[in-house]
């Protein structure tokens, strides 16, 4: 097979994985080596999918011995299976790279053999990038599950970022549609990898040269709708993989059928509305200082696909708003629907030399549209409609139905109503439905 | 009203600014001369760019603003906006009342027109780190062609000549006719004529065009296709230069090659744009 072929298959065999992100690690550039690496990341192109590429992602091998339902790689798939040679991919790496084509590697792995020599293959490519090429861009990793600790270390010296799919929120789901993976297997490294890399802190404050362990962190990612798990379970899952596994990220991908297994949902809908809103939910964990039980409890295991995890909060604290631009906390400023961590940390700067009013939000460039509802500036409430709370729903969820993904909730939901006997022109959709909808269970 | 004509320099624009300080007359509008549509009430004051001045209002900005603010200004200064020089002006104006306050102030009506160019021209500088694409030459040069709206290419030299520090590379500027060089050692810009007509690329470069082509195509899910999310995060001007976008297949790439250089040539029929002053050896350089 020749390199385009192979290259073909090994990316579209890559492209459900969603992390392509080049951030975390700034390594300087030096005289007589290719490359350098940025923490802020820089993309490189946008796929038609308006995903980012920044990275070039591609797997070492599609052949594979495990048989997880949910994935195109699985051996009892019939596709074709190829495989690079290391130094034909770290040739093609190096030279996308002196095009300003990518930022460095993102290599994924299929189960050739055993996990450890699937591992030993991606190390062999990276070394040969880091070795022979001298090469200073990034490079993220998948460990593969099942692998030893050894092989994670030696990944861990060359890779940027590792990562360690979860795929599936719970053990149940594992069980049924991935039985060659369980939670130890997946655990396990990324305990391990969280290890590596505060030992490798420690010692870097001891000796300055150590060579560094995973400096941009680890990540993972999980499929969204191909179990019946609730929001509910994978925003606590998230929540603590942050804070007892020190993740960086956690990536979520609604799952797009691949396979017409019985164990899988039969349905074309892709859950994109419900994964925007983990999104979301996941941006407030990282960097609005939301804890979890704020976003969402066990009653109402799913989030609102009419209102955004803020919005719903906010509504539902109504007595701490509307909120005062010139006082109030930074804290409070994060809370307020609309206003980002730039636009807090803004208004905070611009209103030590000046009172703000509603002018100079503008000027900041601090988006109004919702956070109107939930400020006043120098006791001035300008909203287009009274502080009450229905009002302001109502206001909120009439752009819902812009809202990408929503039109393939109701579109789903058209399609069941034909289904059944109900009188659809009067039939509205209820909260639940919408929710069964986007888990995939209509 | 008042217009301070100077020759489109970032010295000559010091100097107006000393100028401004030192004559009776205050300008209301600082400009270069060939994009300026007179006024029936119009004084004109020519500005001559000098040494001692624009020297003495670079060491008051450090003074008085600071190197951030220095920065701010050399940004500010490659912005495309016509009234850049009149915003920078009022701006420093504000700054040496305030000093270092009008880093904070930035709701103010002086400060945050600066703000917005800034950001502008400093995305614009990030769009083209993301977006310059590479080929290799016959000659073992890497070629890079773009087509910003500022005229950042003084903003970028910096990163790629360190990134791309064993390959020697030129990066052309088509909308400013600037081409940028490095050869190893350092960088430096130059100015060159409207019909530059680029070097080919050599063959085994058509090559990797094509892995790139396939690649692109291939990462795509087609379940979530999303063009007007793609177009929000790689805006359509910049596709002519765009590999991925443009390259059809190894037997076209010469009809597409003309229809680029045609359509690249309808874009440079535009006046040139001043800021000349990056072709001189600059003292004010830090």
């Amino acid at each position: 097979m020749d390199l385009q072929s192979k290259l073909e298959v090994l990316t579209s065999a890559a492209k459900y994985d969603v992390a392509c992100t080049s951030s975390g690690v700034d390594r300087a550039a030096k005289d007589g080596s290719l490359g350098d690496a940025q923490s802020c990341g820089i993309c490189h192109s946008f796929s038609a999918d308006g995903r980012c590429i920044a990275l070039l992602k591609v797997l070492m091998t599609n052949e594979c011995i495990y048989d997880c339902q949910y994935c195109v790689n699985r051996a009892s798939n019939e596709t074709t299976r190829t495989t690079f040679t290391p130094q034909e991919l770290a040739e093609l790496t190096i030279e996308f790279y002196r095009r300003n084509f990518i930022e460095g590697l993102f290599l994924s792995s299929g189960v050739i053999k055993s996990p450890d020599y699937a591992m030993e293959r991606m190390c062999q490519a990276i070394s040969i990038l880091r070795d022979e090429y001298r090469f200073r861009g990034y490079i993220h990793a998948k460990a593969i599950p099942g692998a030893s600790t050894e092989s994670i270390d030696r990944l861990g010296l060359l890779a940027d970022r590792i990562s360690v799919n979860i795929e599936l929120p719970s053990q149940e789901g594992l069980k049924k549609l991935a039985p060659d993976k369980h939670k130890t297997s997946i655990l396990g490294p990324m305990s391990h990898i969280r290890d590596g890399i505060s030992q490798n802190k420690s010692d870097l404050v001891r000796y300055r040269r150590a060579p560094k362990f995973a400096p941009a962190g680890q990540s993972t990612q999980m499929i969204i709708g191909a179990t019946p798990d609730s929001d509910f379970q994978i925003l606590r899952l998230t929540s603590s993989l942050y804070q007892t596994y020190q993740l960086k990220r956690v990536f979520f991908s609604a799952y797009v059928p691949v396979s017409d297994s019985a164990l899988l949902p039969q349905t074309n809908a892709v859950p994109f509305l419900r994964e925007h809103r983990l999104y979301q939910a996941d941006w407030l964990l990282r960097f609005y200082q939301f804890d979890v039980d704020e976003i969402i409890n066990e009653e109402e295991p799913f989030l609102d696909p009419y209102l955004d995890p803020k919005c719903n909060w906010a509504m539902n604290h109504l007595d701490q708003f509307p909120l005062e631009v010139n006082k109030a906390e930074y804290e409070m400023l994060l809370r307020v629907p609309g206003i980002g961590v730039e636009g807090a940390k803004r208004i905070v700067r611009a209103r030590r030399t000046q009172k703000l009013g509603f002018d100079h939000l503008k000027k900041l460039r601090i988006v109004l549209k919702r956070a109107q509802y939930f400020i006043t500036c120098s006791g001035s409430f300008e909203a287009d409609t009274p502080f009450a709370r229905a009002n302001i729903y109502e206001k909120l969820t009439t752009n819902a139905n812009k809202q990408r993904g929503f039109r393939e909730v109701m579109q789903a939901q058209n399609a069941s109503q034909q289904l059944t006997l109900f009188d659809s022109s009067i039939y509205l959709p209820s909260r639940e439905d919408v929710q069964k909808s986007l888990t995939g269970q209509l | 009203m008042v217009v301070y004509f100077y020759d489109g320099s970032l010295e000559g624009f010091f100097s107006a600014i000393f100028d401004a300080y030192t004559c009776k007359d205050k300008p209301d509008i600082i400009t270069v001369s060939e994009n300026f549509q007179s006024m029936i009430d119009q004084v004109s004051h020519y500005v001559e760019t000098e040494q001692h001045k624009y020297e003495r209002v670079y060491a008051g900005i450090i003074d008085h603003i600071g190197r951030g603010g220095y920065q701010t200004v050399k940004t500010v200064f490659l912005s495309p906006s016509p009234q850049r020089e009149t915003i920078l002006y009022h701006y420093l104006e504000y700054g040496f009342k305030v000093g270092s306050k009008v880093h904070v102030d930035i709701a103010h009506e002086l400060v945050n027109p600066v703000m917005r160019l800034k950001r502008e021209t400093g995305m614009e500088a990030h769009r083209i780190r993301m977006f310059a694409r590479f080929s290799r030459m016959d000659n073992g040069v890497y070629f890079a062609k773009i087509n910003p709206k500022c005229n950042v290419l003084p903003l970028v030299m910096d990163h790629f000549s360190r990134r791309f520090n064993i390959q020697p590379f030129a990066i052309y500027d088509e909308v400013h006719h600037l081409l940028g060089l490095y050869d190893m050692k350092g960088w430096h810009l130059r100015y060159v004529e409207d019909d530059f007509e680029p070097p080919d690329c050599d063959v085994d470069d058509v090559h990797y065009q094509k892995l790139w082509k396939a690649f692109y195509d291939a990462v795509s899910i087609e379940e979530r296709v999303n063009h007007p999310l793609r177009r929000n995060f790689m805006p359509m001007r910049f596709w002519s230069n765009l590999t991925e976008m443009t390259y059809i297949d190894a037997a076209d790439t010469i009809g597409a090659d003309a229809d680029i250089s045609e359509r690249s040539k309808s874009g440079s029929e535009s006046t040139p744009l001043p800021g000349q002053a990056y072709t001189r050896a600059l003292p004010l350089e830090v």
